[in-house]
């Protein structure tokens, strides 16, 4: 790689790489919440004796 | 979206969200496996075995990230569109969970295009940015992206979310041929098609190699992603069906 160029390459495969794994942790957190959520709503219905979907 | 949900529940195959779910499970860690590969042999390509430009020299290389990433986000732009066409025509209750679910894949996509662009263009343009057509539409798709996803939350109730998204959704559709014909409708200082022309490809197969196998491996994880997400979206979207059903019965 030229030196003279080498911190715009390098610079533009660290933010598109930042963007990606943003999506991934992004996607993990929002995974993570949402079965939490689902839990949460699986335990008060079942308290309240509610049939579920199945 | 509850009622969605009650009238698809005898639905056969994958349009059925909870068949959708088990496939879904399936296949995300192939998916995942595959597109870490694709990248880890295109990053191979890109960085190491593929040439400098003559004229370009290093910077040929932001072309690997840079071109599939707008690639990914016209064609996440139409993966909604047909969500929406879902969502409005045939009411498929997981048309919507498509939509949402890509909207903040192609806001990234579009977002890391617009950033490697940028700095591709202060060496070889002299500038980080200029208002050309190419550019200036690219980053409309971005605030379209940004629009959608704040409709989404800006609706309450998820059947008329998906419905007034649906319809932005195709309003928007109009920016992306403006998008893929603008370096020939106006003069731009982005340059013309280079790959997907009627002619064929320009670039010399050492360099589309590599561009192609990045391109794989940026379809292979928004796949993937894609698939992780819409999983997430069914189940907050189970949860408050499971919620309403209980206030319902406390009422």
């Amino acid at each position: 790689m030229s030196g003279d160029y080498a911190a715009y390459v390098i610079g533009a495969y660290a933010l598109a790489a930042a963007g990606l794994v943003g999506i991934v942790v992004w996607a993990a957190v929002d995974r993570r919440a949402a079965r939490d959520g689902l839990a949460r709503a699986e335990r008060v219905a079942r308290d309240a004796g509610t049939p579920g979907d199945e | 979206m509850a009622s969605m949900s009650h009238s698809t529940a005898q639905k056969p195959s994958i349009v059925n969200p909870a068949r959708f779910a088990a496939l879904a499970d399936r296949a995300v860690p192939w998916l995942a496996g595959a597109s870490v590969l694709a990248f880890a042999v295109g990053l191979y390509y890109a960085l190491w075995a593929s040439p400098e430009d003559y004229q370009q020299g290093s910077t040929v290389r932001i072309m690997y990230v840079h071109v599939p990433a707008a690639w990914m986000a016209l064609f996440t732009y139409m993966v909604m569109s047909s969500a929406a066409i879902g969502t409005l025509v045939f009411k498929h209750p997981l048309a919507d969970v498509a939509a949402k679910a890509a909207a903040p894949l192609g806001a990234v996509f579009t977002l890391v295009a617009l950033a490697t662009g940028s700095i591709w263009g202060k060496p070889m343009w002299g500038a980080w940015w200029v208002w050309d057509a190419r550019l200036t539409s690219m980053l409309i798709l971005f605030f379209m992206y940004l629009g959608l996803i704040a409709l989404w939350r800006a609706v309450d109730e998820p059947a008329r979310a998906a419905r007034v998204t649906a319809i932005a959704i195709l309003v928007g559709v109009i920016n992306i041929p403006i998008i893929k014909f603008s370096v020939d409708w106006w003069n731009t200082l982005h340059q013309g098609a280079s790959v997907m022309r009627m002619d064929g490809p320009t670039i010399h197969s050492s360099m589309l190699v590599p561009l192609f196998i990045m391109a794989g491996a940026y379809m292979l994880f928004f796949a993937t992603m894609h698939l992780v997400v819409m999983r997430s979206e069914l189940m907050r979207r189970r949860a408050r069906g499971l919620r309403l059903r209980l206030a319902r019965g406390t009422a």
